[in-house]
């Protein structure tokens, strides 16, 4: 059902690695179906090997990448094995995204570059030239970025981009420069081709999240930051960068509950005031009676206002924020904050991960209150302090500030 | 100044900026019996003020402690003296510096200097005699280029006092 175009691809292991490069012509492609190529080769070694395709085209190409070298497209394969002595075939689809970028493929010239690469492929010391070069690529952005240029950095980038689209580094790297220009539409975009690629990438879901924040969608932008939070102290829980997205997230919670609670604190405002006057209103209404206890009554009704005023106090008590309120049981006893990644300690005493990590590195293999023995092994997360840290913090979202 | 000013300081860390604010307020809600605070805007250098405990040989009697904190603080202690006059007692030598464990080797990060300052009333408190450490005219020479006490190898022979 699909229009398929085949091409022979010669085995040869002679070279070290060896490059077999075709041409070929594409008269017509049917369009309303996604277009397919099969290449077929053989092998008499089990190797592993990258195929890569060229599609050159004078017009819109599909998927286009930006790139210097935006003429062309290309797809990278991952490696994979060949069994030994074994005719093998590839095939390769496109993913359709557009029928009109379909039609676009009439008339194409395909270059097909099949690399094959020697034993070093298995055992994954070695990289494919266009990997390799995809790196090099990636090193050059790293030092044009650690130099403030970040336009050159892009550029590098974005060609690694060009060779290795699969390479979730080069996206997130490439985000991190938009990061710095201010351009949030491109740091979203990179961040979410990265997710795509690699769902556990910390820096992908902590830009994605600086991204919704600056649009001012909040309540996503929070979900992609805890996202990343929770990958990041899974992955390493003393890196710069589980500190670094915690503070954003911290501060992202502190606007959501400013917001919320204004919101809050203006609707029980004019709820209170609504309520004095339908008191005084009423009490006025009862002294127009002729046969009342005068005195009693407004001795009755100043009560009712007090007790009106300590009511709403109370409502709006949880939003008043204030320094010291954080219950000490919620909060490490060296740092005497609140407790982010709260873990205990077999003496039951329960310190911030990070912290205890530090102390049993840098200060001593004890326990820091009752200086019982402690190794790192011995420190279990401590979920149900979490869970109370978490509670505490929905209700009372100033306790996010940090100073 | 004291000769302690030399030991090189670093600015603090985020952690120990932190950690001083709250110890601050906490100190300023619930100070520790017997201590005031010498308000400055130096959160590095506390400069605390001791009283002698009623009852004991130090009673009515006003001491300086000055509280140098490190980069790192907690994870290193503070640097605690007297500032000379320093009072008379077996473990405070004559240039400020104390033999107290828990300034050096015994450090832990949840102390804090409210449980520092009541460590040391306590050993004032505890001393029946005044007078200086046996080694002091030798420690106090050693210590003449302005070394800090941190610098020591201390010896905690007696914890009595």
């Amino acid at each position: 059902m699909y229009p398929a175009y085949r091409l022979r691809a010669r085995s040869s292991l002679e070279h070290k690695p060896p490059l077999i490069s075709k041409h070929m012509n594409c008269i017509r492609m049917v369009t309303p179906s996604l277009p397919k190529i099969i290449i077929e080769g053989q092998k008499n070694k089990k190797i592993a090997r990258v195929l890569r395709l060229r599609l050159l085209s004078p017009g819109t190409i599909l998927n286009p990448l930006r790139s210097r070298a935006a003429a062309s497209f290309f797809i990278s394969f991952p490696t994979f094995e060949i069994q030994k002595k074994k005719n093998f075939f590839v095939e390769i689809n496109f993913k359709r995204k557009k029928k009109k970028q379909i039609a676009d493929f009439v008339g194409l010239r395909f270059t097909v570059n099949i690399f094959y690469s020697g034993k070093e492929m298995v055992s994954g010391s070695a990289l494919s030239a266009a990997a390799k070069q995809a790196e090099q690529l990636r090193k050059d952005g790293n030092i044009y970025f650690k130099k403030d240029r970040f336009g050159a950095a892009i550029d590098a980038y974005t060609e690694a981009i060009t060779l290795c689209p699969n390479v979730p580094v080069y996206w997130t790297n490439r985000a991190l420069c938009h990061r710095r220009r201010n351009e949030w539409l491109k740091v979203e975009e990179d961040c979410r081709r990265a997710i795509q690629l690699d769902y556990s990438s910390v820096k992908a879901h902590y830009m994605l999240g600086l991204a919704l924040l600056q649009k001012q969608e909040l309540d996503e932008g929070v979900k992609e930051l805890q996202k990343a939070l929770d990958l990041g102290r899974g992955a390493n829980p003393k890196g710069y960068m589980v500190d670094e997205i915690w503070q954003e997230l911290a501060k992202a919670k502190y606007m959501l509950w400013e917001h919320a609670s204004s919101k809050r604190s203006w609707e029980l405002q004019s709820l209170k005031e609504a309520c004095e006057t339908a008191l005084r209103e009423k009490h006025f209404l009862d002294d127009s009676q002729p046969e009342g206890f005068l005195d009693e009554a407004g001795i009755s009704h100043m009560k009712q206002l007090e007790v009106l005023r300590q009511v709403f106090r109370k409502a709006g008590e949880a939003d008043i924020p204030c320094e010291f309120q954080v219950p000490d049981y919620l909060c490490c006893k060296i740092t005497l904050d609140i407790f982010c990644d709260p873990v205990i300690t077999p003496s039951g005493v329960t310190y911030e991960r990070a912290v205890i990590l530090d102390h049993l590195q840098k200060v001593g293999k004890f326990d820091p209150i009752t200086r019982e023995p402690l190794d790192q092994s011995q420190l279990v997360p401590n979920l149900a302090i979490k869970e109370a840290v978490q509670a505490y913090l929905d209700k009372h979202g100033w306790a996010y500030k940090l100073d | 100044m004291t000769s302690s000013s030399t030991h090189s300081r670093k600015a603090l860390s985020k952690i120990a900026c932190n950690r001083l604010q709250k110890e601050l307020v906490e100190w300023q809600v619930n100070p520790p019996a017997g201590f005031k605070h010498k308000v400055t805007d130096n959160l590095q250098r506390w400069i605390i003020e001791v009283n002698g405990a009623p009852g004991t040989i130090y009673a009515n009697e006003t001491y300086q402690l000055q509280v140098d904190f490190p980069e790192h603080y907690p994870m290193e202690a503070p640097q605690v003296i007297f500032i000379p006059p320093a009072p008379l007692h077996p473990h405070i030598y004559s240039n400020g510096h104390i033999c107290l464990d828990i300034l050096y080797d015994s450090w832990s990060p949840a102390m804090t200097v409210s449980s520092i300052c009541i460590s040391i009333l306590s050993m004032l408190s505890s001393s029946t005699v005044k007078q200086r450490p046996t080694d002091n005219d030798r420690y106090v020479k050693n210590c003449r280029n302005g070394r800090s006490p941190k610098e020591t190898r201390w010896w905690f022979h007696d914890d009595k006092v």
